[in-house]
């Protein structure tokens, strides 16, 4: 009788023993400040991946986010500095964007059938190019103190930006397990013919699901100007490659019609630990992309033994 | 003779044939330039141009072998630096540049075959392989050649970068691909895959073959466009072509080559890299700044995914 | 396995892992101090040139001396790095920041934390930082480019001046002093907008392409980061401007030296950034122990430094075709 391992199994493992590993080596890591910077930093990614883990379930992909994210922060800043909104009505402004963004996106594909890479890849091109139109090519500071310090401090102990990325995952991981949206995200991934011919409104789940990705990515840019301090017209950039990557790492097979949302939080943690680890180790950080390309193949491969498809390819 | 007169005639032949929108593309703005804008005409702004293309094209006949599997290859900016940054480091340590650039080839090749190995033998999806491919080999050429500059290349190595070898290179990578597809076994057995693998499987094509095969041959084209764009810049570093990935898809996709598999052709490929290179040359001269390219680029990827999909529509009509 | 189940299984075994990693031994650790440098973005050549110097001083000193960079030049990343830096107590910060403004909360946070923050390569001068080094003064270094290239054109024409990203303190500096130097020629009329690379080698060769297709009677480039000089001299070569537009800039010999030969570049001012960085590194460490930079000090290898309001200067360097080949980086 096998033993069915779960899917975050090869992600959990990874997380245990690079914490461990990095725990025993620097003391940083079993103290809370230490803690509380891998969080901070694992925060942006988080939002992102949450979003991304509901669209790869569908066995789409959205590799626009970073722009959407970049986009966002732009648009966030310019309207706090040149427009001389409030921080309230930026926010929603930031928002706005995000999701409209998203829409485009869902509307491409849901409603005129773009395979997901195309229409997101022309989003990445489309909304990082906007992001340079609106700044101008420049940076964004004399940023609202109220901002600055929601990047720096922390409640419960916990740092801020940690807060809305928990609620991300949170948020995602029950839309995916306990509502009539999720199985319907898990159905068109499993059999995107079937979903579609089955009469069920699934033009309009599919399109939501883009649309809420765009959302997220607002979210994660508020976090990333938060946190810098600046809004630079760059923000966010690669960030969609390192979601993914989180997301494949946490067990959600790139097929669609699977998803764990716990695997992926389990991602964003694998790889906070590498890149507060490069750095422990006083490493530059291309050593960091380095590490997250074999993390990534390491955990593919991990998980294809879990899976039992260890039989060679005819 | 009747017969191809009167099928030049039909209009709903030319809608049959999917590279018909691309083409179109190009002549229009290609056109356009021409008569518009004078600095497009000169010798010194076509040079330029034929370099890119040359280069973009080349990557783009890999890249669609390896999507007409129904596949996709990020890596191959990745895989381009690694090979022109091993070639440089030989051609500076005194190695006869034919030697280097052979050896560079056999690098891109390598890169090409590990994604293949990694795709058939452990049946991993190709976007997370090549993805996972594309940071290792970028990061792995950093490290190996701590950001070294290999700029002191021979003349002769270099002439192969001026725009006319540049494009030469590409026609002729270009027509033995489509060669390659149309004639040969492996080419027919290649798009067989694409269209329908257990099908494919099932009439006895070796699948994991001809998978490893087209991701050596994307590798090997990433090898040659680096020694191109190592010649044509003079100088090869661990950054070249970083961040061309989504280029190439790009103009994959407005080549019209079915990014689920099975259809199109290295002619759009080839088609596609030229709009957006000749795109991109007409949006510097306007003075536009590089960074808000992506917004053509973008809206001319949606454009030309749309209408491909309105042209199979408009084809299943007729 | 049921899924109530493997939500407990995963949570319990990221619990033990915390549990287990807390309590672990606490190793007596033999505390060496720690300097860690923050640069500006990984992967550039004149970086690796600086770890270098970095390295050395490690060795001789006996201390760990750490290089770290973001790998994108972002000042977001750099803020997360030096977070986890005093997180882990470092001794010393020696930053380049990105963004001189941005960068000064958690400069002045480092501080109260009891880190010690220095800058070096660009300046933060708002913050609290205990001195900055840097070889030359960063607008002097400006003008004196400003005024070579002058001299180089004739005293008149188009120039384009081209810098890396908008925010460095360093790079702004070296384009006033360019401003500068070049009003004294009134014949001589500056492009703009300015060309902002990003210190990214792709868009550095991107825009030096861009601007000369943009404004074909350019006869001279003034470039204030260390990719761009090579960018440019690369498009002009591919161009064939050679000799119809000349180059002056910061940038290093060994990524120059095929436009400094072939004079589509026709001069560079610079200093070692390794000795830069291995001089910083002995700087801070002797202040560590108690010592300030002496005004006036001959220091072996370096030559002689001064240290005013902050700021330590060491000699620079001035690189042609006739010299590029002794210099190693």
């Amino acid at each position: 009788m096998r033993l069915r391992l779960p899917a975050e199994t090869g992600v959990a493992a990874v997380v245990m023993l690079a914490y461990l590993w990095l725990a025993v080596s620097f003391p940083t890591f079993r103290e809370s400040a230490g803690l509380a910077v891998l969080l901070n930093n694992a925060a942006e990614i988080g939002v992102i991946a949450a979003g991304m883990t509901l669209v790869i379930a569908t066995g789409g992909i959205d590799v626009s986010v970073g722009s959407v994210a970049g986009v966002s922060a732009i648009a966030f800043a310019k309207l706090l500095t040149s427009a001389g909104w409030g921080l309230p009505e930026a926010l929603l402004g930031c928002l706005t964007v995000g999701l409209l963004c998203g829409f485009i996106n869902g509307t491409l594909i849901a409603r005129f059938q773009l395979p997901p890479i195309v229409a997101t890849l022309a989003m990445f091109a489309a909304a990082r190019a906007g992001a340079y139109v609106l700044s101008g090519g420049e940076s964004i500071s004399d940023l609202p103190a109220p901002l600055i310090s929601f990047g720096y401090g922390s409640f419960l102990g916990i740092p801020y930006p940690v807060w809305p990325a928990a609620a991300a995952l949170v948020v995602c991981g029950v839309l995916l397990r306990r509502t009539a949206f999720g199985r319907e995200l898990l159905a068109l991934g499993g059999n995107r013919e079937a979903s579609y011919l089955s009469g069920r409104p699934v033009r309009r789940i599919e399109a939501l699901v883009y649309t809420l990705n765009g959302l997220l990515a607002a979210v994660a840019a508020i976090i990333i100007v938060a946190r810098g301090a600046t809004a630079i017209p760059d923000a966010g950039r690669f960030s969609e490659m390192t979601a993914i990557t989180a997301v494949v790492m946490g067990g959600t097979p790139v097929s669609g019609g699977k998803a764990t949302v716990l695997g992926t939080a389990l991602g964003v943690l694998a790889i906070g630990l590498i890149t507060n680890g490069v750095r422990a180790y006083g490493k530059g950080d291309i050593w960091v992309l380095l590490m997250l390309g074999l993390a990534l193949l390491l955990s593919v491969e991990v998980d294809r033994w879990r899976s039992g498809e260890r039989r060679v390819a005819a | 003779m009747l017969q191809l007169a009167n099928s030049i005639r039909d209009r709903s032949a030319w809608l049959r044939i999917r590279e018909t929108p691309a083409a179109a593309l190009l002549l229009t703005v290609v056109l356009y330039m021409i008569s518009t804008n004078p600095a497009f005409r000169t010798a010194d702004n076509l040079a330029v141009l034929a370099q890119d293309a040359g280069i973009l094209g080349i990557l783009a006949c890999g890249e669609a072998l390896v999507i007409l599997t129904s596949g996709i290859d990020l890596s191959v900016g990745s895989s381009l630096a690694m090979a022109a940054c091993s070639a440089g480091a030989l051609m500076m340590n005194g190695v006869p540049w034919l030697l280097s650039a052979i050896a560079g080839l056999a690098v891109g090749f390598g890169a090409g075959l590990f994604n293949g190995f990694l795709v058939t033998s452990r049946r991993l999806p190709p976007i997370i392989v090549t993805l996972a491919t594309l940071l290792l080999f970028r990061g792995l050429t950093n490290v190996l050649t701590g950001a070294a500059p290999y700029n002191l290349l021979p003349e002769s190595f270099k002439a192969i970068g001026r725009g006319y070898a540049s494009v030469t290179a590409f026609l002729i990578v270009a027509l033995m691909l489509w060669v390659f597809l149309g004639r040969s076994r492996l080419g027919r057995h290649l798009v067989a895959v694409g269209g329908n693998e257990t099908a494919a499987r099932l009439s006895g094509i070796p699948v994991a073959g001809v998978l490893r095969r087209t991701y050596a041959t994307a590798g090997l084209c990433a090898g040659v466009a680096g020694m191109i764009m190592a010649a044509a810049n003079g100088n090869a570093q661990w950054t070249l072509a970083d961040g061309w990935e989504l280029d190439v898809i790009a103009a994959v996709v407005i080549g019209g080559v079915r990014l689920t598999g099975g259809e199109g052709s290295v002619l759009g490929a080839g088609l596609g890299a030229l709009i957006i290179v000749v795109l991109r040359n007409a949006l510097f001269l306007s003075g536009i700044p590089v960074e808000q390219y992506g917004l053509v680029t973008g809206t001319v990827v949606a454009i030309a995914a749309l209408t491909e999909q309105w042209r199979r529509t408009m084809e299943r009509r007729t | 396995m049921k899924r109530p189940a493997r939500l407990w299984l995963v949570t319990a075994a990221v619990g033990a892992a915390v549990v287990l990693g807390s309590c672990s031994a606490k190793k007596a650790e033999e505390h060496k101090r720690r300097i860690a440098f923050v640069f500006k973005v990984d992967g550039l050549l004149y970086s690796e040139v600086c770890k270098r110097g970095a390295e050395q001083a490690a060795k001789e000193l006996g201390i760990r001396v750490d290089y770290l960079a973001p790998d994108k030049a972002e000042v977001g990343k750099q803020i997360a790095i030096i977070e986890q830096l005093i997180a882990e107590k470092a001794d010393a910060i020696v930053i380049s920041p990105n963004d001189a403004d941005a960068i000064v909360p958690v400069i002045n946070k480092a501080m109260a934390a009891g880190v010690k923050v220095f800058t070096w390569d660009s300046d933060a001068p708002r913050s609290q930082r205990i001195f900055y080094v840097a070889a030359a003064d960063d607008v002097q270094i400006g003008v004196d480019i400003a005024e070579a290239l002058a001299k180089d054109i004739g005293g008149k024409g188009k120039v384009q001046i081209v810098s890396g990203g908008r925010a460095a303190a360093n790079l702004n500096l070296h384009v006033q002093g360019m401003e500068k130097g070049f009003a004294k020629y009134p014949n001589i009329t500056l492009v703009k907008p300015y060309i902002y690379n990003d210190d990214d080698n792709q868009k550095a060769r991107s825009m030096a392409v861009a601007a000369l297709q943009k404004h074909p009677d350019i006869v001279g480039f003034a470039c204030a980061n260390s990719p761009s000089a090579p960018a440019v001299g690369e498009a002009i070569t591919n161009l064939g401007k050679i000799g119809k537009v000349k180059v002056w800039g910061l940038a290093l010999p060994s990524e120059t030296r095929q436009y400094l030969k072939s004079g589509a570049v026709s001069g560079l001012m610079l200093w070692d950034p390794a000795k830069l960085t291995y001089y910083t590194a002995k700087a801070v460490n002797d202040y560590l122990d108690g010592k300030q930079p002496e005004d006036g000090a001959h220091v072996e290898g370096i030559g002689k430094i001064s240290y005013k309001d902050g700021v330590v200067l060491i000699p620079g360097v001035t690189i042609t075709k006739e010299n590029v080949d002794q210099f190693d980086f």
